[in-house]
């Protein structure tokens, strides 16, 4: 895998819980002090506003990693003032030990700090502007020595720094990042994030520049429809809501094997290239169990399936990103509009 | 229908002691069993990680021409206004899904003019052919969104430093991004001025200020300070209790108790003042004298070249305000300019399309 997560937060409903979303795999996304705003989205329907001195989005992997890289569009309002954006962490489970820091200044710079929040490095002035967003990506090597920090903005590459040391916490890997954008009088909208490794054989560097996420809802039924619609006509029209409707309208079902699949709305015009496709269901156990979800993407006859993913009791989100295609291959436009998704009972 | 399982059955007899006459009252069979919950799912969307379009501000180091459209044919007539781009798909349950592409507006306009004098119509094809049609842009006073009162419910006509609401003060921050902000209800939209007319006004705390400067190719306002006073006469000391700066010439007149100032420079014996930020105290010597501070300046020194100012920034929570006139950055769609000629005079109609700020640095 590459990419190991990312979102547009364009589903979201209004309480910042809701953008906790669980990957097969363990990998988890939540957040602390912040805000869906649609108001501000830089694409979709909403974005993420973060706010206060302890307000964060906290990436968590399954796995540790010596090269990470996380992209993101961030909106910084209402002015440039010395605060944080990136914190690349090892979370040991006891301790979440500081490898990096990644912010701004009042120079509108970009500044790379050590775990210890001594400089390492800064960009030239007048990179970023408050109240614009910005396409923000990141690629750090840990490393006591042979550390390195690339930093592009809107494609350009502003900062790039090699042989520091990003291994403040002396364990030579990260796993969690931590996006801060509020403290200091300031908030910072983000949106479009995504984060990646450089292991497998696609997306596994810079993705190209600047990206963008597109949610895509039920829009048709699909070629299974095996749960039992509740508070809707059919299958798809239970689950097609853009904000969470909670136990109103629902696809239900106690036998495994049983499954759902659904068509989507088509791409807007213009997209021409696909990183990944990320099918997410809100899902919940009525009561408590063992089992399990696995999210599935059928294209061409052919199915593909996640790992199981467990479940819990409220309602939670979990998705499973597919970077190739049902059958094998990139996805394509084309592909993506003509695509069907859905879960299974595991 | 629940899949069960059963791994383990229970019989329990609740009987009397005597073996005949044996009567049955209640049984009970309990089964340890593994049962599938049922589930729901309420929620189901698919995302696409995808790259840009090529929409997004490509359009980087386009020229612009910092001049403005006649304004005398700006306003005969123009028709147009702001627009927004937004993907709508509508579902067949009958909701729709609506994406907001731009998160600010963008104008379009058509101007269109007849009956033009040569020299107006020299103009207009002056600007065009300058602006090598479509590629250059320009400045466009848009006849009904180019001033802060018309937005504020001030007095029309008449630019107030408090027109305007354009950022908060935090006590570092110096520049500021003008911006228009336009209420409905509780709601409201920001729209970022990139090109203001100057002069300007402006107000920090309600209270019109002087000590700042304007780019008004950005619409970026960046405060300076206040009031500084530097001389050679000035020395650090602490004395009767407090950490002073104590000048025999150099007046402190302008600065006020409670000013955030900035102290920089070296003394006589090289020992470089502590570059920082002091509170004054009061009472504020009218002259020359001594400016008391809250803390401590560490280094006693007799001076030279020492430098004060008051720190610009606005102060936390201060509201920053402006007043004033401001243009859109705009440029010709068309790639040809369309002038018909007639016995009753000179026509033509051009097409204006805003440009974002990148389009315009």
């Amino acid at each position: 895998m590459a990419v190991l997560h990312f979102d547009g937060f364009d589903h979201l409903g209004n309480h910042a819980a809701d953008v906790d979303t669980v990957l097969a795999g363990g990998f988890y996304l939540s957040a602390i002090d912040c805000d869906q705003r649609t108001d501000v989205p830089r694409t979709g329907r909403a974005a993420i506003r973060i706010t206060g001195n302890t307000g964060h989005l906290r990436w968590l992997g399954p796995a540790t990693y010596t090269t990470l890289i996380v992209a993101l569009g961030a909106k910084i309002n209402p002015t440039l003032v010395v605060g944080e954006i990136f914190h690349f962490e090892h979370n040991t489970g006891a301790a979440h030990d500081q490898q990096l820091e990644i912010g701004t200044d009042t120079l509108a710079r970009v500044v790379v700090k050590d775990g210890a929040g001594n400089t390492l490095g800064t960009s030239a002035q007048g990179i970023l502007s408050a109240l614009n967003y910005a396409f923000i990506e990141v690629k750090i090597v840990v490393d006591a020595v042979a550390g390195a920090v690339t930093v592009r903005v809107d494609d350009d590459e502003v900062l790039a720094l090699t042989d520091v040391n990003t291994d403040q916490a002396g364990s030579g890997v990260v796993n969690q990042v931590r996006i801060r954008g509020g403290g200091g009088g300031r908030t910072m909208d983000v949106d479009d994030l995504y984060v990646a490794d450089t292991s497998g054989a696609v997306n596994n560097d810079f993705l190209g520049g600047e990206t963008r996420v597109h949610s895509l809802l039920p829009s048709a039924a699909g070629d299974a429809a095996d749960w039992t619609p509740v508070g809707a006509a059919a299958n798809h029209l239970a689950v097609d809501e853009t904000v969470s409707d909670g136990d109103t309208t629902y696809n239900a079902t106690d036998q495994l094997g049983n499954k759902d699949l659904f068509g989507f709305a088509d791409l807007p015009a213009g997209v021409t290239d696909i990183y990944a496709v990320m099918p997410v269901a809100m899902v919940r156990r009525e009561e408590g169990g063992s089992d399990d979800i696995k999210l599935k993407v059928k294209l061409a006859g052919t199915e593909s399936d996640s790992p199981a993913i467990n479940l819990d009791t409220t309602y939670k989100l979990k998705g499973y990103i597919f970077e190739t295609r049902p059958g094998g291959g990139n996805w394509t436009p084309a592909n993506v509009d003509d695509h069907q998704a859905g879960y299974e009972l595991a | 229908m629940a899949a069960t399982r059963a791994t383990q059955q229970v019989v329990q007899v609740l009987a009397g002691s005597q073996a005949e006459g044996l009567r049955v009252t209640q049984e009970i069979v309990q089964a340890l069993a593994i049962e599938i919950a049922r589930t729901r799912v309420t929620q189901m969307f698919s995302m696409g990680l995808v790259a840009a379009g090529p929409d997004l501000e490509w359009a980087e180091c386009m020229s612009f021409l910092d001049e403005r459209f006649p304004t005398d044919l700006a306003t005969d007539p123009t028709s147009g206004g702001p627009g927004y781009q937004t993907l709508q798909t509508r579902v067949r349950s009958g909701f729709s899904q609506r994406i907001g592409e731009w998160e600010e507006e963008l104008g379009r306009w058509t101007v269109a003019g007849s009956v033009l004098t040569q020299e107006q119509m020299t103009r207009i094809a002056s600007l065009y052919r300058v602006a090598h049609g479509p590629l250059i842009g320009f400045r466009f006073q848009d006849p009904l969104d180019y001033a802060t009162w018309q937005w504020s419910g001030e007095e029309p006509g008449v630019a107030a430093a408090t027109d305007m609401r354009f950022g908060t003060g935090d006590g570092q921050t110096v520049q500021f991004q003008l911006t228009v902000t336009r209420t409905y209800g509780g709601a409201s939209a920001v729209k970022t001025i990139y090109k203001p007319v100057a002069p300007i006004l402006v107000a920090v705390n309600e209270i019109a200020v002087t000590s700042f400067t304007l780019d008004d190719s950005t619409g970026v306002v960046t405060f300076t300070p206040r009031v500084s006073a530097a001389g050679t006469d000035i020395e650090v000391l602490f004395t009767g209790g407090k950490w002073v700066l104590r000048s025999t010439a150099t007046s402190w007149l302008g600065f006020l108790a409670g000013d955030r100032i900035r102290v920089a420079g070296s003394a006589a014996n090289d020992t470089a003042v502590p570059a920082g930020f002091y509170t004054v105290e009061s009472p504020v010597p009218a002259g020359a004298g001594d400016l008391k501070v809250s803390e401590t300046l560490i280094t006693e020194a007799a001076g030279a070249s020492i430098t004060v100012d008051v720190h610009p920034a606005p102060w936390s929570g201060q509201s920053v305000k402006w007043g004033g006139e401001y243009d859109k950055p705009v440029h010709f769609v068309e790639d040809n300019l369309d002038i018909e000629h007639r016995e009753q005079g000179t026509q033509f109609a051009v097409l204006l399309e805003e440009l974002r700020r990148k389009d315009t640095l």
